[in-house]
């Protein structure tokens, strides 16, 4: 087997977790692996009490730290679009086939859609085969990226809910999680239309 | 159009990367100069089984990811190998120029006046007369030979009749030191430095120094292509790089390769072969010495240093001898940097992966590092006058003789310090090692009988 990302060639080794338990295949070697590093536990609701937000996300969860090797990773996936690329974060998403909740991804605007030919969130979540729904969808065709924390902070809500979610607990999927406007505009929408919880993951903590 | 034309002569690029937009592409399209191909191409082939092979057309590789696109709605196939170029996928569109041709520019300067050696006219002459001819031609030269300069005549000669020129080679370090070298030459000459993170050129140019790794950019663009270090690293053993010489080069266009190893394919590959087994300056090629050096690797894990390799490390810092050794791995080479610091902490170690790799050469050359450690990166391209050379662990599989002689050849290569230490560190005598000291002696016994 080629590493993916160094295209150096490594040997899965065999084990009986393997075998019974069907365990994907590894897709990259075990030095590149090594670089990436667990996100620390960081308070991330601190900043958003008192404003309109809080309270509207119940849990967040974040699996990988944004390290320099993740930095260097996710740009090769989100910006050269290399959708192989999700494959090696199948594994740690895989558990999220178990959740009861209804897993909803952080949509793209239909026209960034286009222009990047995929949406980064739905394809890590098809690459460790979880089913999702989609249930909101992006008003404007507008980025976060080149907003201050400020701006990014006070901006107005980006979202609307498309389908009926009364009494819903719902699980939020979002590749990276930065100041947290996203996944807490979102949440708010959906609880507005009668959520009932309203959980977030994310792959990386900025 | 003039601007349209330049830029894209001979090179096939990315329609959504061209500095033009698309209305001006369209229209030029419409007028057949510009001819839009499809990123990903089927490629049938007819066997017992008839088989349908889709292709990148940038780099050619077969292997190919896939996915839905959301562009074309459907499944996209994209090719991950020279991903880093920008994406080609089956609904991208790559375009070539097929409108008029760039006018001739055939007024060159040509400011050299250095002299060849007898062994390097001779060479030189023979690679012209393999160019009128249209033949593939070898230049064999050991290192030190002075191969840049042999090839400045007949660069010349082909620019001066309008030929659009190649001068390719597998490593950056290399392109870095020729570009400026022939820019020199040929002061009023439109020269191209092309490596990855090079500055983008919207221009034209007769002459193109790049890595073979940005020929992938271009098709059909060229009338001589010469690879420089034909069998270095990546070159040999990455299929892409071989299909970007002969995609870059027009249909009839010959390839002409310059080195110190040729490999035995390259040999036979070569219609005419020119050697030159004499250093510009005279003098002999340095012969290894070697000494045994038992279970270096188990020293350096438990954190000692062999003496030998201390006692040749200190005699270099004494005498203020600028030194590199040689690692065959970069495992053991950050075990042994720490020890190697005990005796000067301004030892450092370099590897292919190193941000700041150019910069710490830099620094040995201007004397501010007593010496690296260093894998093989470092094996070809470099001159620091008065160096020393070791290698530790010359048994290693990675040092193969084309390797050792590569490595040798980076000693004695200034007229001021023609000799230098190069003693290969062993644990055995493997065959490589045996071929390349015998590989050396032949040279250094031709030179003496011309």
């Amino acid at each position: 087997m080629n590493c993916l990302t160094c295209s150096s060639l490594f040997l899965e080794t065999s084990s009986w977790q393997r075998l019974f338990f069907m365990r994907q295949a590894e897709v990259i070697c075990s030095k590149c692996k090594s670089k990436f590093e667990k996100a620390k536990d960081i308070e991330h609701e601190t900043q958003w009490i008192g404003t309109l937000y809080e309270g509207a996300l119940d849990s967040l969860t974040s699996i990988y730290d944004y390290n320099e090797w993740m930095k260097q990773i996710y740009r090769q996936y989100k910006f050269q679009h290399d959708i192989e690329l999700a494959k090696i974060f199948a594994q740690d998403l895989r558990h999220l086939q178990k959740v009861q909740d209804l897993i909803v991804p952080i949509p793209l605007h239909p026209e960034m859609l286009i222009e990047r030919t995929f949406s980064q969130v739905d394809q890590l979540l098809l690459a460790a085969n979880v089913q999702f729904k989609h249930v909101l969808s992006k008003m404007r065709n507008s980025s976060q990226v080149k907003k201050s924390k400020n701006e990014r902070m006070t901006s107005e809500i980006n979202f609307e809910v498309c389908t009926n979610v009364q009494n819903q607990s719902i699980l939020l999927v979002d590749d990276l999680y930065t100041t947290g406007t996203t996944l807490r505009h979102a949440a708010f929408v959906l609880k507005q239309a009668g959520a009932q919880k309203v959980n977030g993951i994310t792959l990386i903590r900025a | 159009m003039e601007e349209v034309q330049a830029f894209l002569t001979g090179r096939i690029w990315l329609r959504e990367h061209t500095p033009f937009p698309s209305s001006v592409i369209d229209h030029y399209i419409d007028k057949g100069f510009i001819t839009p191909h499809r990123g990903i191409h089927s490629n049938v082939i007819n066997g017992i089984f008839k088989t349908n092979k889709k292709q990148c057309r940038r780099c050619g590789c077969t292997q190919l990811a896939s996915y839905h696109c959301a562009k074309c709605n459907g499944t996209c196939f994209y090719c991950r190998h020279c991903i880093r170029m920008g994406r080609v996928s089956s609904c991208t569109q790559l375009i070539t120029w097929t409108g008029p041709k760039v006018e001739l520019f055939t007024k060159h300067t040509f400011n050299w006046q250095g002299t060849l050696t007898p062994a390097q006219a001779k060479a030189s002459q023979e690679l012209l007369e393999s160019i009128h001819q249209n033949q593939s031609h070898l230049v064999h030269a050991v290192c030190g030979a002075g191969k840049t300069e042999l090839l400045f005549p007949a660069v010349f000669d082909l620019l001066a009749r309008g030929k659009r020129v190649c001068v390719a080679t597998p490593r950056t370090d290399v392109v870095l030191e020729l570009a400026p070298r022939f820019q020199q030459v040929f002061p009023e000459t439109t020269i191209h430095a092309l490596y990855g993170g090079s500055p983008g050129h919207t221009n034209y140019a007769q002459l193109i120094i790049a890595t073979t790794h940005q020929l992938l950019r271009f098709e059909e663009a060229f009338d001589v292509v010469f690879v420089d270090e034909a069998d270095a690293f990546p070159y040999t053993v990455d299929d892409a790089l071989q299909f970007a010489v002969q995609k870059a080069k027009k249909k009839d266009a010959v390839v002409h390769y310059i080195t110190a190893t040729p490999s035995n394919e390259l040999m036979k590959k070569a219609d005419k072969i020119s050697l030159i087994s004499e250093r510009f300056h005279g003098f002999p090629l340095p012969v290894p010495r070697f000494d045994g050096l038992w279970d270096y690797d188990k020293h350096i894990k438990k954190g000692r240093l062999s003496s030998k390799l201390q006692s040749w490390t200190q005699e270099c810092l004494d005498n203020g001898r600028p030194f590199l050794i040689f690692f065959p791995t970069i495992d053991l080479m950050e075990r042994a940097l720490p020890l190697f610091q005990q005796l000067d902490s301004n030892i450092l170690a370099v590897h292919a992966e190193d941000p700041d790799r150019k910069e710490k050469v830099m620094e040995l050359r201007e004397k501010k590092v007593p010496g690296l450690l260093t894998t093989t990166i470092l094996e070809r391209g470099i001159t620091i006058p008065n160096v020393q050379v070791a290698v530790v662990g010359a048994d290693e599989a990675i040092f193969t003789s084309s390797a050792l002689i590569q490595i040798g050849g980076r000693v004695g290569r200034s007229v001021n310090y023609p000799k230098g230490d190069l003693v290969f560190f062993h644990h055995g005598i493997t065959f490589a090692m045996d071929k390349a000291k015998a590989t050396i002696e032949t040279h250094n016994a031709k030179r003496e009988k011309p």
